[in-house]
């Protein structure tokens, strides 16, 4: 018996490997993440460093081949869901681990009513789990659960848009459209890439006030890849700052974004505009991502470290804890202060 | 008097009539309705607005690939309607545009260079270069946007999105612009590269003395790049003035909405509604 009840979400050690024409792309490197029920995880870093894999990972949505993984662990409540079968799998996606891509324009159906696309998942989800929709007809409960949905993510007059077409809806309410999708069966974890950066400032607020409120009345645990750090600031409760294909920095919110201590994370905060940034006074981070075929030696953001030093370059630092649940992988981090 | 500015909208109007069916038309729909706007020389207006809320037909009917229904458009006091095709076309390469989206907005098979070429093509009796000097001129933007010469023989894919944005600029620039209309340029980008290329803008400004109209709905965004804000909703002007008075003194309840709703890292760790989270 184990001591302790599993996390929700465990990611432990995960290397991925992606054959590319011209050799094997080191994309992950060791990440690793526990995420409890209740717990909102933001996932930043800038594009390509592996958010959108990370994510995907845990659905088992990367197809293998060209990804490989050497190593690592994925459980969700303690099974491994590396060693699950496809068919075991498919009944976890979508009920147990709910989804929203980052193309809202692919990913519905044109040919179907959005209502019945909906209606379909509530009903797929409620062959594993009957209380979801209660007593009575499914498909008129499915319906009724999915008009709810609608109106949660803001469509207005929801009843009457059950019957629209995508065509019919604008990037934005199609957007709205797959978190409600993604929400419909009551997952227990929510993987959202860049679920919001599409939509209007309000919209976008209060797609995140509903998140929050179903991570804090049922528990629901979450991902939410973004690269606005004003997103994790305004919804997350914990956040894990990716670089080159591993976590860098990791804590709840209030800890990493008070006390960033990774200069990564700190130059990424320097990259957003607040309300009072003067003009021409927003530090950006010099340089790109390495190219994962040739990635430095030691920690890969030491070519673009203003404190690197050559112990960096020939080592990469571990994860260190800080206290607070706050960790961080950087030989000459900012010490943050604590107590 | 004065000079005119560089472009004054008066009383724009615009209406759709969208198509129900084969045959039959629904009900009329209002894109934009009466909106007046004066951006000058060397000026940064921000047009801030919802979805929906007529912002890119805002740039069609400046560039007139559409007409409007009512009102008009002045370029340095001139009524853009009554352009000739000569006039039109010196009036095309004076005004030019930045697509939200890079890897949308480039063809896929031109490499860098062809894409900043082609305006200079298209507008060959204004710009008046030959082919060398096209290229030496394309080697100058190149630099000015901040990339290197071996970054011009590369296509879009080769590029990533900032560098992609980069090139997108180089472009507009290409046919010597007074006036850029920014449509969402960094919303497609990450932070990083959204801070480069806010920063570009504001370098490109300060040294070409360039008029932008920006259109964003990130309203840090547009504080950060603008002098002046315009609010629209459902086609109508419902808020103009400095960006400061905007931010700090909304006077409407819809520009305070959208300032409340904009998440903020100056200030994000005192907001309640956490749901987990320790002191």
């Amino acid at each position: 018996m184990p001591p302790l009840m599993p996390p929700l979400l465990e990611i432990r050690d995960l290397h991925l490997t992606m054959a590319t024409r011209d050799g094997p792309a080191q994309v992950l490197t060791g990440v690793a993440l526990r995420i409890a029920r209740g717990e909102i995880w933001g996932l930043v870093g800038e594009s390509g460093c592996g958010k959108t894999l990370t994510g995907l990972s845990v659905p088992r949505l990367v197809p293998c081949p060209p990804a490989h993984y050497p190593a690592g662990e994925v459980r969700l409540d303690g099974e491994d869901l590396m060693a699950l079968s496809e068919r075991r799998m498919r009944a976890l996606r979508g009920r147990r681990i709910g989804m929203i891509l980052q193309d809202p324009a692919t990913s519905l159906n044109p040919t179907m009513r959005i209502g019945d696309q909906l209606a379909d998942v509530a009903l797929a989800a409620a062959r594993h789990d009957p209380a979801l929709l209660g007593p009575g007809p499914a498909r008129t409960a499915a319906r009724a659960l999915a008009a709810t949905m609608l109106d949660r993510v803001g469509i207005a007059s929801a009843r009457q848009r059950l019957s629209a077409w995508p065509h019919e809806f604008s990037g934005g309410m199609r957007q709205r459209v797959l978190i409600a999708m993604a929400l419909i069966g009551a997952p227990d974890l929510l993987i959202a890439d860049e679920p919001t950066s599409a939509l209007d400032v309000p919209v976008q607020a209060q797609i995140l006030a509903l998140m929050q409120g179903m991570a804090a009345d049922r528990g629901l645990g979450m991902i939410l890849i973004t690269h606005s750090m004003g997103v994790v600031a305004r919804a997350c409760s914990h956040v894990a700052v990716m670089y080159a294909g591993s976590i860098v920095e990791t804590g709840p919110v209030v800890e990493v974004l008070d006390r960033p201590a990774h200069p990564y994370t700190r130059a990424l905060m320097a990259a957003v505009p607040g309300r009072h940034t003067p003009r021409g006074t927003l530090r950006a981070l010099p340089g790109t991502v390495p190219d994962l075929l040739a990635a430095p030696p030691g920690c890969r953001f030491a070519p673009r470290c203003p404190r690197a030093t050559p112990a960096c370059r020939a080592a990469r630092p571990p994860l260190r804890p800080l206290g607070a649940g706050h960790a961080v992988a950087c030989a000459h981090p900012d010490a943050p202060a604590h107590g | 008097m004065a000079d005119p500015p560089l472009l004054e909208l008066r009383g724009v109007s615009r209406l759709y009539r969208p198509r129900r069916s084969l045959l039959a038309r629904g009900p009329e729909v209002v894109a934009l309705d009466g909106v007046s706007l004066r951006i000058a020389q060397d000026e940064s207006l921000g047009v801030v607005g919802e979805s929906g809320a007529g912002k890119s037909t805002l740039t069609r009917i400046i560039l007139r690939l559409e007409r409007p229904d009512a009102g008009q458009i002045l370029y340095r006091g001139a009524d853009v309607a009554r352009f000739g095709p000569g006039a039109l076309r010196a009036f095309r390469a004076r005004v030019q545009i930045v697509f939200q989206d890079p890897q949308a907005a480039l063809n896929p098979r031109m490499t860098a260079e062809e894409i900043v070429t082609e305006p200079m093509l298209v507008h060959r009796d204004t710009v008046g270069l030959d082919r060398r000097g096209r290229r030496a001129r394309v080697a100058e933007l190149i630099e000015t946007v901040g990339l290197r010469p071996d970054h011009l023989r590369r296509f879009p894919h080769e590029l990533s999105g900032g560098q992609r944005q980069r090139i997108g600029i180089a472009r507009a620039l290409a046919a010597g612009p007074e006036l850029l209309l920014l449509d969402e340029p960094t919303s497609a980008l990450d932070v990083s590269a959204q801070a480069q290329v806010l920063n570009l803008l504001i370098d490109l400004q300060d040294r070409l003395g360039l008029g932008y109209l920006f259109i964003s709905h990130d309203l840090a965004v547009v504080r950060y790049l603008c002098d002046r804000i315009a609010l629209i909703r459902q086609g109508r002007l419902v808020e103009e003035g400095p960006a400061a008075q905007i931010f700090d003194a909304p006077r409407t309840a819809c520009a305070r909405r959208l300032i409340d709703a904009a998440p903020d890292l100056g200030a994000p760790l005192r907001s309640a509604g956490r749901t987990t989270g320790t002191d």
